[in-house]
C-alpha cells in the first residue's frame, strides 16, 4: 500500500524570536562604541551584545561546530577579519542574521562579502551627493524619504558611500532606503542608489549593509527632525528577525463534503476544500497573531508539471486562508503549492502532494440517456433468441 | 534355413505388434518425458543464480501480481500507480494484461487453500517453466490436428519444449507475458484446428475461451486475431471453404471478440483498432459469401447477376465509405508497433522510443540460428509436405509459418511467435521423413507387413539417412542445452563473470544500489533514471520514477532524455520542476560492461530531440562520431549524462597500461577531468560503478555575483560581471522548457 508521506516544504527557519539572543559586534575602532552608544543602547535592550576587535583571536563564531552567537554587526575597516568570508557565509547560510555597516573604504574583504549578497558598493572614496535633498545645504549629507519595507515616517539622512543591487535584480535582494531622484555618486548617475541594502536568504536568514556607519551615529539618532532612530530601530527589527516573520502552520485539505482530514487520495471532479494558518510574529506583545494581507496575494497553486489553478485564497476567520475549488478533469500526481515571496517578510514555500486517480470502475454513471438504445437492442436480441427458439423447436 | 528366417520373421513380427500394442503407453510417457524436460530445462537459471526476477519487465509483472495478491482482483482493475511516472502516474488497470498475474494469483491463492504456504515470488518465478510444459502438450495436440500423427506430435512437442527462442522469454524468473501466452496461442491454434477438423461449436466456444486467455495476457493476440481470417480468406479464394470453417470462424470472431472486449486494456479497440479489421472484414464477408448462396436458391440466374452486380458495387462501396469516414476521424489507426510491421523502416524514421529498444530491431541471421538452430533447416521440408496434400488444417500450420518468418524477420522479439510454427514444421517434416526411411527400412525387415512399392529408398540410404537425422537432432538438443544453462540463464540484474582461473564472480551491483536506495532514500523521494530501470527501481527499492519500461508517454520519456542530455545547470532546472531527488546513471566503463547509459545516450538524445529541437544529435558527435575522449564536444562533455557517469572516473586506473580515466567499454581516455559537481552530489557509487546514484542538491541559499578578476577594488558596471548563477540564461531555458512541455 502506498503511504503518503506529507511533505511541508520550509515553513519557517529563521528568526523565531527569542529574548535572550547573543549579537556579536566587530570592529576594530573602539570609538564607535561612543559615537554610536544610542545604538548600543538600542541593542542591549533586547540582546546580550558581545564587543570583540575585528583583529582579535578571541572570539570564534563556531566552537565545535556550534554556531556562538545568533546575529552579527560588522563595522566594516579597512583591514581584513581573520575569520574567511565562506565562514561568515556558512553562519549565514545556517539561518542566521548579519547586519554590515560599510564605509566608503572598507577594504576588499568586505565588498566581496558584500558581493555574494547581490550587492556591490560604490567605488573607492565615493560619497552620495544630492544637491536638493540634503540637510543645511551640505550636498554630501544626503536626505531620502523613499524607505521600503521598513516603517520609518520621517525623512532619512545619509553620509557616504552608496550602495548598488548588482546587476540583476532578484527577489532576495532589497533596498530599505533609496537614494531620492536626484541623487548620485562619483560617476555613476544611476538614480537607483542604495543607501540601506538588504538580502533575504531563502533559508530567510536576513542580511542588512549600510554605505556608511555614520547614519546610525549619535549625531543622528538624536536629531528629532531625521527618521534614523526610527530606521535604526526598524533595521535592528527586521534584521535580527523580530519583524515580517511569518508562519504557515494547520494545512487542511480534504473533500467538501467530508471531514476525513487530508484524504488518501481524491478522485478527479471532486469538489475540494482548501486551508491554511498563516502568523505574523508580534515583537510588542511577543506572540503569533493572524497575518493579515490587505492585498489578496496569498495564492494558491494547484499544480501537476503545470498549475490547473492559480488562485487567490480567501481570507478567513483568525489567520485562516481558505479555497474550495472543483479537482481538475484529470489524473496525476497533484500539489498544493503556496509560493508567497512579498519583499521583506519570511518567505513561505509550500507544498503538500496529492493524489488524484481516475473513475473506480464502478463510479461511472448508470443507466444513462444515451445507452437505451444499447440496453434496448441487448434485451431484444434475448427476447428474440427465445422466441425463434421457441418457433423452431415448435415448427420441427 | 527357411524356418530359422521364419523364426526370425515371427520374432520381429512379435516385437512388431507388442510394439504397436504398447504405443499409446510409448506415447503418453514420451508426452509426459517431454513436459518435464521442458521445465526442467528451464531452471538452469535457479540452480546458477537463484530464484529471482529477472530483467526488467519481470519486474513490473511481479509487482503487480504482489498487489493482485494482496488487494484481490478489483483493486488491480482500480489500481493508479502513483509511483511511477510521476507526477502523471499510471492507471495500471487499464493499461495491463491481467492475464499473467491473474494466472499466478489463482495458482498461489489455490495452493493457500490446500494449505501450502508457498512465496508468491516463487510462484511467479516457476510460472513460466511449468506453462511451457503445457506448450509442448498443446503443439503436439497441434501437430496431431495438422497431420493425424502422433509422432510427427511428439517430436513437435519436443523441439517446442527446448527451443532456445521460447526458452529465452520462458526460463524460471522470466516473469513476462510471453512465459504463458505463448502456451495460449499454441493451445488456441489447436483448439481452431480442432474445430475446423470436427465442425464443432463447442470446440469453436473452446477456441474463443483460449483466445479470450491470450488477449488477457500479451498484445501479440493480434496475431491471432489477424491469421485466423487470413487463413479463412485464404480458403474462400481457393475456394476450399466449406461449413466447418463457417462455424469455427464464425464462433470463434463472435465469442472471441465479445470476450476481448472484456479485458479493460483492449474495450472498444476490439471494435476500432486497425489491427482488428481485418477480422470484420472477413467475418462479413463469408456471412455474405453464405447469404448469397442461400439466395441464389431462390431466384433466377438473370436476377441472380443483376443482384451480384447491385451487391458487390454496394459492399465495395459502403466499405470504402466507412474506411475514409473512420480514418478521417480518426476513430481507426495503426498502433506504432503494428505499423513497424508494415514498414520494417517506420519506427526508425517516426518513432525512435520503438527504434531504441534492441529486442525491435530487425532479426540478424546469427539470432535466427542461435534461437532456431537446426529447425530452420528442417521446417521447409514440414511445409513441403503441408503442400504437397493440402489439407485446411496443413494450410493453416504453412500460412502460421509463412507469416510468423515474416514477422520475426522484422523484430528480434516476434521470433517467439515463429518458434512453435518452426519446430512444429521441422517436426512435421523430420517425422515425414523418418517415416520414408522408416519404412524402406521395414520393408527391408519385415517385407510381409510392408509391401514393396514400385519406387522406395534403398534400404541402405535410408540408414543413413536415419542416423544423419538422430545426429542433427541430438545436435539440437545440445545445443537448447547449452542455451538453457548458460545463454538464458542469466536473470540480467545479477551479472557474472569467470576470471583466469575459471572462478565464477557474481556482480551483484544493481542489487547493491537498489538497496541502498531502498533503505537510505525517503519514501516519497523521486529517482530519475533513464527509462529501462524504472520497473526496476520500483520494484526493488520501492521508489517512485519518472519514466519506466511501459513507455506509454513519449513526451515525458523525452523530457528526461533532454535533462540528461542538457547542462548541469539546465538539467537542474527541468529536475528541480520534475521534482526530482535522485538521478541514477548506469556506468560500464570500469567493468567494461556495454550495456551502460553512455552507450544508450544517443537514442535519449534523438528521443529528447524528437520532442524538445533545440536538442541535436549532430551536437553529440565528435570529428563525426561519437566519443567520449578529448574530441568529445562541449556539448557532449556539458551534459548531465557525461558528467555524472565520470565524475571522479578520472582518479582510477582500470586497465593496465592505460592513463586513469580510460574507459574500457569505448576504449578511450575520457576528455574532461577532474571537474566538479554544482547542482548534483555523489550520493552512492555501487562496487564496480554500474549504478551511480547523485543527489539534486538544493538550491543555493543566495544568488551572489563574483566579479572578473581585477575589478573588485571598483565599482563596476554590469558588463563586466558574471554572475555566479546565469540569470539570463536561465530565464530563457526555462522558458523554452515551459513552451515545449505546454505543447
Amino acid at each position: 500500500m502506498i503511504k503518503f508521506l506529507i511533505l511541508i516544504l520550509g515553513i519557517v527557519f529563521a528568526g523565531t524570536p527569542y529574548n535572550q539572543k547573543k549579537v556579536l559586534v566587530l570592529s576594530d575602532n573602539p570609538a564607535v562604541y561612543v559615537s554610536h552608544s544610542q545604538f548600543f543602547n538600542l541593542l542591549s535592550k533586547t540582546y546580550r551584545v558581545d564587543y570583540k576587535n575585528i583583529q582579535s583571536n578571541t572570539f570564534n563564531l563556531q566552537l565545535f561546530g556550534e554556531w556562538q552567537y545568533d546575529h552579527l554587526i560588522l563595522f566594516s575597516t579597512t583591514n581584513d577579519l581573520k575569520v574567511s568570508i565562506q565562514e561568515l557565509l556558512d553562519f549565514y547560510d545556517s539561518g542566521r542574521n548579519i547586519l554590515l555597516l560599510g564605509s566608503t573604504d572598507q577594504s576588499k574583504y568586505f565588498r566581496k562579502f558584500l558581493n555574494s549578497f547581490g550587492l556591490d558598493m560604490h567605488e573607492y572614496g565615493s560619497s552620495v551627493i544630492d544637491y536638493f535633498n540634503n540637510i543645511k545645504g551640505n550636498h554630501n549629507i544626503v536626505t531620502t524619504t523613499n524607505v521600503n519595507i521598513l516603517k520609518v515616517d520621517k525623512p532619512v539622512a545619509h553620509q557616504g558611500a552608496g550602495l548598488a543591487m548588482t546587476p540583476y535584480e532578484t527577489f532576495q535582494v532589497y533596498g530599505l532606503v533609496r537614494g531620492s531622484e536626484t541623487a548620485f555618486s562619483g560617476s555613476n548617475l544611476s538614480h537607483n542608489i542604495i543607501y540601506v541594502g538588504a538580502t533575504q536568504g531563502r533559508n530567510n536568514a536576513r542580511f542588512v549593509a549600510t554605505g556608511s556607519w555614520e547614519i546610525l551615529s549619535d549625531e543622528y539618532l538624536n536629531n528629532s527632525n531625521l527618521g534614523n532612530f526610527e530606521l535604526t530601530q526598524e533595521i535592528i527589527r527586521w534584521g535580527f528577525g523580530q519583524s515580517k516573520i511569518l508562519k504557515a502552520e494547520n494545512l487542511i485539505h480534504r473533500r467538501l463534503d467530508s471531514d476525513d482530514i487530508k484524504p488518501y487520495n481524491y478522485r478527479l471532479r471532486e469538489d475540494c476544500y482548501f486551508s491554511i494558518d498563516i502568523f505574523e510574529w508580534d515583537y510588542q506583545k511577543d506572540q503569533w497573531i493572524p497575518y493579515v494581507s490587505t492585498e489578496n496575494d496569498v495564492i494558491l497553486e494547484f499544480v501537476m508539471l503545470d498549475p490547473y489553478y492559480r488562485v487567490p485564497l480567501k481570507k478567513g476567520q483568525g489567520a485562516k486562508y481558505e479555497l474550495s475549488f472543483k479537482i481538475p478533469d484529470v489524473y496525476g500526481v497533484f500539489q498544493f503549492k503556496i509560493n508567497y515571496l512579498k519583499p521583506g517578510y519570511t518567505f513561505l514555500k509550500i507544498a503538500e502532494k496529492i493524489t488524484v486517480r481516475p473513475f473506480r470502475h464502478d463510479e461511472y454513471g448508470r443507466y444513462l440517456v444515451q445507452a437505451y438504445p444499447y440496453y434496448f437492442s441487448s434485451f431484444g436480441t434475448m427476447a428474440g433468441f427465445v422466441v425463434f427458439l421457441i418457433a423452431f423447436l415448435l415448427n420441427k | 534355413m527357411s524356418s530359422e528366417e521364419e523364426t526370425q520373421q515371427s520374432l520381429s513380427y512379435k516385437v512388431h505388434k507388442s510394439t504397436l500394442k504398447w504405443a499409446p503407453v510409448f506415447n503418453m510417457t514420451i508426452l509426459l518425458s517431454i513436459a518435464i524436460i521442458s521445465c526442467l530445462i528451464r531452471v538452469f537459471s535457479v540452480i546458477r543464480y537463484e530464484s529471482i526476477i529477472h530483467e526488467f519487465d519481470p519486474w513490473f509483472n511481479y509487482r503487480t501480481t504482489q498487489y493482485l495478491v494482496k488487494e484481490g482482483p478489483y483493486a488491480l482493475w482500480n489500481w493508479y500507480d502513483s509511483e511511477s511516472w510521476y507526477p502523471l502516474g499510471r492507471s495500471v488497470g487499464g493499461t495491463v494484461y491481467p492475464g499473467l498475474m491473474m494466472t499466478s494469483g489463482m495458482i498461489y491463492w489455490v495452493l493457500h487453500k490446500l494449505s501450502i504456504p508457498i512465496d508468491i515470488r516463487n510462484v511467479c518465478v516457476f510460472l513460466a517453466p511449468i506453462f511451457s510444459a503445457f506448450t509442448s502438450l498443446a503443439a503436439y495436440g497441434m501437430t496431431k490436428e495438422i497431420t493425424k500423427r502422433s509422432e510427427a506430435g511428439l517430436l513437435s512437442a519436443l523441439f517446442v519444449a527446448i527451443v532456445p527462442s521460447y526458452m529465452s522469454r520462458s526460463v524460471a524468473g522470466s516473469y513476462d507475458n510471453e512465459g504463458v501466452s505463448i502456451f495460449a496461442l499454441v493451445f488456441t491454434f489447436y483448439t481452431f484446428l480442432k474445430t475446423v477438423n470436427t465442425g464443432s461449436i463447442l470446440w469453436g466456444v473452446y477456441t474463443a475461451l483460449a483466445f479470450f486467455y491470450m488477449v488477457a495476457s500479451w498484445g501479440g493476440y493480434a496475431f491471432i486475431i489477424n491469421i485466423i481470417p487470413i487463413f479463412v480468406l485464404f480458403l474462400l479464394i481457393t475456394g476450399r471453404s466449406n461449413q466447418r470453417i463457417q462455424v469455427a470462424y464464425n464462433v470463434f470472431y463472435i465469442l472471441g471478440t465479445l470476450l476481448a472486449m472484456q479485458i479493460p486494456f483492449v474495450g472498444f479497440q476490439a471494435l476500432h483498432s486497425s489491427e482488428h479489421m481485418a477480422s470484420h472484414a472477413v467475418f462479413l464477408l463469408i456471412n455474405f459469401l453464405n447469404f448469397f448462396s442461400w439466395i441464389r436458391n431462390f431466384v433466377s440466374k438473370k436476377a441472380i447477376i443483376t443482384l451480384t452486380k447491385f451487391l458487390v458495387v454496394f459492399l465495395v462501396f459502403s466499405i470504402l465509405v466507412g474506411v475514409v469516414i473512420l480514418t478521417l476521424a480518426g476513430k481507426t489507426q495503426w498502433s506504432g508497433r503494428s505499423l513497424t510491421l508494415l514498414d520494417p523502416t517506420y519506427a526508425k524514421k517516426y518513432i525512435p522510443i520503438i527504434a531504441s529498444v534492441s529486442e525491435h530491431q530487425a532479426t540478424t541471421w546469427s539470432s535466427f540460428f542461435f534461437d532456431l538452430h537446426y529447425l530452420i533447416l528442417f521446417s521447409p521440408v514440414g511445409l513441403y509436405y503441408c503442400y504437397y496434400k493440402p489439407t485446411e488444417t496443413k494450410i493453416f500450420g504453412a500460412l502460421y509459418t509463412v507469416l510468423g518468418v515474416y514477422f520475426a524477420s522484422v523484430m528480434v522479439r516476434l521470433l517467439l511467435v515463429l518458434a512453435p510454427a518452426v519446430s512444429i514444421m521441422a517436426g512435421i517434416g523430420i517425422s515425414w521423413a523418418f517415416r520414408k526411411f522408416a519404412k524402406s527400412v521395414r520393408s527391408f525387415i519385415l517385407p510381409k507387413i510392408e509391401k514393396p512399392k514400385k519406387y522406395r529408398i534403398p534400404p541402405e540410404i535410408s540408414i543413413i539417412g536415419l542416423v544423419l537425422l538422430g545426429y542433427y537432432c541430438s545436435i539440437y538438443v545440445l545445443h537448447a542445452n547449452f542455451a538453457g544453462s548458460e545463454a538464458y540463464a542469466s536473470p540480467s540484474i545479477i551479472l557474472s563473470s569467470r576470471d583466469r582461473q575459471g572462478n565464477r564472480n557474481i556482480i551483484d551491483d544493481y542489487r547493491e544500489a537498489y538497496y541502498w536506495l531502498r533503505m537510505n532514500t525517503k519514501a516519497d523521494d523521486k529517482i530519475m533514471s533513464w527509462w529501462d530501470y524504472g520497473y526496476q527501481i520500483t520494484g526493488m527499492s520501492n521508489r517512485t520514477v519518472l519514466v519506466d519500461n511501459n513507455t506509454w508517454n513519449n513526451t515525458h520519456i523525452a523530457t528526461v532524455g533532454m535533462a540528461m542530455a542538457s547542462s548541469e545547470e539546465d538539467a537542474f532546472e527541468i529536475c528541480e520542476k520534475l521534482d526530482v531527488d535522485y538521478v541514477l546513471v548506469i556506468f560500464g566503463g570500469i567493468l567494461n560492461y556495454s550495456g551502460d547509459d553512455i552507450n544508450k545516450f544517443l537514442w535519449m538524445v534523438r528521443i529528447g530531440g524528437g520532442v524538445y529541437p533545440h536538442i541535436k544529435e549532430e551536437d553529440y558527435y565528435g570529428k563525426g562520431t561519437y566519443r567520449v575522449d578529448q574530441y568529445a564536444t562541449e556539448t557532449m562533455t556539458n551534459s548531465l549524462m557525461y558528467r555524472l557517469s565520470y565524475y571522479r572516473f578520472d582518479e582510477v586506473q582500470t586497465a593496465y597500461g592505460q592513463p586513469k580515466g580510460y574507459d574500457t567499454v569505448r576504449q578511450a581516455v575520457i576528455g574532461v577531468k577532474g571537474y566538479k559537481l554544482r547542482h548534483f552530489e555523489e550520493a552512492f557509487t555501487s562496487e564496480n560503478w554500474i549504478v551511480r546514484i547523485f543527489k539534486r542538491k538544493q538550491r543555493e541559499n543566495r544568488d551572489g555575483v563574483a566579479f572578473t578578476s581585477k575589478q573588485t577594488s571598483q565599482f563596476t558596471i554590469p558588463k563586466e560581471t558574471i554572475p555566479v548563477t546565469k540569470f539570463s540564461k536561465k530565464a530563457n531555458i526555462k522558458q523554452r522548457f515551459t513552451l515545449n512541455f505546454n505543447e
